[in-house]
């Protein structure tokens, strides 16, 4: 008894993942185009983007499910890209689990270990300590079919990092499990990763998830990465507008530019003009961009630029109000703290708009 | 195949030797294994298409691969359609009557059943003592199968779907897949082959291909002996009809209702399965024997009874069907008709029948093609030529040396006759399922 009381840790070394120049084709269509991307050890990466552009391409990739015509897939220093899936050392977690109905949980979480013909001994210490991570011990005699959806997602979780990968691939982890359970699970998933030290790729088409559990986020549209960063990087610093629309609520103007040099200023279409802060890039074809809670209602304090308005619509949150409100062509939306006894604007009512210089962006598509 | 077939005349000119393929109890099983082989097949593709890929896959990502993985996850997921299949064919070649007397061997049950009945008469007690052994044995079968197969229906408890990934094959490696394919085709098909020949030909006899060739043999069929293709049509036609009206009514009855009993209806018509053909000839003479109808002829032998034996013989086809086309129409589209004003005989004549046409027209077909071929209980009720199907004319021309022409033309006539109508159901329900957009 004294000996499985030993609990033999799972030992992972954190490897990097480098991806280069990696292109791939279904047939004529272009799913990934020049993928270039650098891991750290131990980083939860996230894998961020809407359907069908391309995140679950590259993670099946570097699972070794899909190939590419070129590139390099470098994993620990060792290039994958022509090893098939069964020699890479990939963990991966589907989004469906797979946990295959005609075996129990352990044999589940044994097989990995069985296909490395591992001794007996081992093979079960394993599989305890991997049951132990996630709380399952327990059930290890039961079948698939007899656990619920976020015990299921567990038990794959167990199988993949019971055969100790080198990294881990969580295609999709919380898509099956109820709003609850995707808070807790995502927060466990979190842990375990910062106790395995594990480095790990996690796609989601969910930013609240990525924003949450990862470390920094690469944010795909098109079969294309569009940025690099650490959530709030992404938040504060988007590099177009996709990624500043992808990530959380954005205003967009539309307007032009006007003036040379340290004159220079942004006409927004029918709403007025905004000095361009001395240094600011501003790309051809730019858009005015900023975020509902950086600009004021009504009243415009020192220093910051104003655009007159027309109170749309408005909707009480709780701690904040958000309006909507009419900018020329366009409409934006602000978000006001709620304080109590305050009263809300009447609709229809013009106003005036201030704007924080400094919070403004001029980004292209 | 046989000791003087075209194989063995060419092993014995090239190797001196001859095998005893067909000789006895090893004709048999070739030939079953030959016939039943589809059966298997069908099983077995649809059961590895409906598995998830990402459980071949997450075997693979955990370093599984070639036959091990094949053996520890594709083969233990794919058995359900494997045992379904083998019961199957188990249960079919057991009460199949038509192979071993056409190979004249008698020492099997079925023949047995049916020659004491034929020869003895209905008040053999060892025909019914045969009859129940066939039953009690098919039934054992088929519950030993839904044993081993509980609790492993897995279809449902994977999302995914898609089957297995394909697989790029080796230049050996396509090499021996084609060949192993093409063996097994002409071993399949050389009953075809030999059949078509041996209806064309004027002699053969101890040469690999006749002497001559010649249409006579269909001239005859078509004049003499067309009533047997009439009759086949007419009896196929009417036991696809009852088959699919009945089997509609009780996937409908098992499927949308609550009526009390419904499951034991269901396995009533799915117990014909079960029901070796030749008992089912037995039981309808037994029962109705010696009642005859005011014009002196015994309803036993009355051609409705064939009809009626080959509808309740293809029921649990039929059925399969008809639940399958049931299953595909969402019950929303009918709750949405009945939402807006319509009852529940209209809700089936508007919506659920017209959406269920292909399904119900594949259970038709099921129906007819198995039942235009069907021997077993046929032999057993047929008592005049006059009221003979294809597959007695094709037995009684066997029975003579002379009658092996123009019943091989009547089998090429089958054959035919089965392989259009399954082309022409896959081209209607294709046509039809493109037609408004299925799937539901």
């Amino acid at each position: 008894m004294n000996v499985s009381m030993k609990k033999p840790a799972l030992s992972t070394a954190a490897k990097a993942i480098s991806i280069s120049d990696v292109n791939l084709y279904y047939g004529a269509l272009h799913v990934l185009k020049d993928i270039n991307l650098e891991i750290k050890p131990g980083e939860f990466f996230a894998f961020l983007g809407p359907s069908g552009c391309g995140k679950t391409t590259l993670l099946r990739l570097i699972a070794g499910f899909n190939t590419a015509r070129n590139g390099k897939v470098v994993i620990g220093g060792e290039d994958v890209l022509n090893m098939p899936p069964w020699k890479r050392e990939v963990g991966m977690v589907f989004q469906s689990y797979a946990l295959w109905p005609h075996m129990t949980v352990a044999r589940n979480v044994a097989f990995g270990l069985e296909e490395r013909r591992l001794p007996r001994a081992e093979i079960d210490a394993r599989v305890k300590a991997a049951l132990e991570l996630v709380g399952l011990e327990k059930l290890a005699d039961r079948r698939p079919s007899q656990l619920s959806g976020g015990q299921q997602q567990r038990v794959a979780l167990a199988r993949t990092i019971a055969i100790e990968p080198k990294v881990l691939l969580l295609d999709e982890p919380l898509s099956n499990l109820d709003a609850k359970m995707r808070v807790e699970v995502r927060r466990e998933l979190r842990e375990l990763q910062q106790r395995l030290q594990l480095t790990t790729i996690f796609v989601t088409h969910d930013q609240e998830e990525a924003n949450t559990v990862c470390d920094r986020i690469a944010v795909f549209n098109e079969g294309r990465i569009q940025q690099v960063g650490t959530p709030m990087d992404l938040y504060e610093k988007p590099a177009n507008l996709f990624v500043a629309n992808f990530l959380g609520t954005a205003n967009i103007l539309d307007g032009r530019v006007i003036g040379s040099g340290a004159d220079r200023t942004f006409e927004v279409t029918g709403a007025g003009s905004i000095p361009i802060p001395p240094g600011t890039d501003v790309p051809p074809g730019a858009k005015l961009v900023f975020r509902p809670q950086y600009a004021t209602i009504g009243h415009v304090q020192p220093g910051w630029v104003s655009l007159s308005g027309t109170v749309m619509h408005c909707e009480f949150l709780g701690a904040t109000v958000r309006y909507s409100i009419g900018v020329g062509t366009a409409t934006v939306m602000i978000d006001v703290p709620f304080h109590s006894g305050a009263g809300l604007l009447p609709i229809g009512s013009p106003t005036v708009l201030g704007l924080q210089p400094s919070s403004a962006l001029w980004l292209a598509e | 195949m046989a000791c003087n077939g075209t194989v063995n005349l060419i092993l014995n000119d090239w190797f001196g030797i001859r095998l005893p393929f067909m000789e006895g109890l090893n004709g048999v099983i070739f030939v079953q294994s030959l016939h039943y082989f589809p059966f298997i097949l069908i099983n077995l593709s649809t059961s590895l298409r409906n598995i998830d890929r990402s459980m071949e896959e997450a075997a693979q990502n955990l370093g599984s691969s070639g036959i091990r993985l094949f053996r520890r996850i594709v083969f233990p997921l794919a058995m359900p359609g494997y045992l379904a299949g083998a019961s199957l064919v188990f249960v079919k070649v057991f009460d199949d009557l038509a192979t071993p007397l056409l190979l004249n061997v008698k020492d099997m049950l079925a023949p047995q059943a049916y020659l004491r009945v034929t020869s003895v008469g209905l008040t053999d007690p060892m025909g019914y003592v045969i009859s129940v052994i066939l039953i009690v044995v098919s039934i054992f079968a088929m519950w030993l199968s839904a044993v081993a197969m509980r609790g492993k229906d897995y279809s449902t408890t994977q999302r995914g779907g898609g089957g297995l990934a394909k697989r790029k094959l080796s230049r050996g490696e396509s090499v021996i897949a084609y060949g192993v394919v093409a063996l097994i085709l002409l071993l399949v098909l050389s009953p075809h082959i030999g059949l078509l020949l041996l209806s064309f030909a004027t002699v053969w006899s101890f040469s690999p291909m006749p002497d001559d060739f010649t249409m006579a043999h269909y001239a005859r069929v078509f004049g003499e002996s067309s009533i047997y293709i009439k009759n086949t049509l007419i009896y196929a036609s009417l036991a696809g009809l009852i088959d699919v009206v009945i089997g509609g009514a009780i996937a409908y009855i098992v499927l949308r209702t609550k009526v009390v009993g419904r499951r034991w209806l269901d396995w009533a018509a799915t117990a014909a399965l079960a029901i070796p053909g030749v008992v089912l000839g037995i039981g309808y003479l037994r029962t109705f024997y010696g009642i005859t109808l005011p014009d002196g002829t015994p309803l036993a032998t009355l051609w409705v009874m064939v009809v009626l034996a080959l509808a309740i013989r293809r029921l649990p086809y039929a059925l399969r069907a008809c639940y399958a086309a049931l299953q595909q129409v969402s019950e929303s589209l009918e709750e949405a008709a009945e939402n807006l004003g319509a009852t529940k005989q209209r809700t089936i004549r508007r919506i659920v029948l017209p959406l269920m046409t292909g399904g119900l027209l594949a259970g038709f077909v099921t129906s007819f093609s198995t039942a235009a071929v069907e021997l077993s209980a046929t032999l057993m009720l047929i008592q005049s030529n006059s009221d003979a199907p294809i597959a007695y004319g094709l037995y009684v021309f066997m029975q003579s040396p002379a009658g092996r022409g123009p019943g091989a033309a009547l089998g090429v006539i089958a054959v035919v006759l089965v392989a259009v109508c399954t082309l022409l159901s896959h081209y209607v329900i294709e046509r039809r399922q493109k037609a408004i957009g299925m799937n539901i």
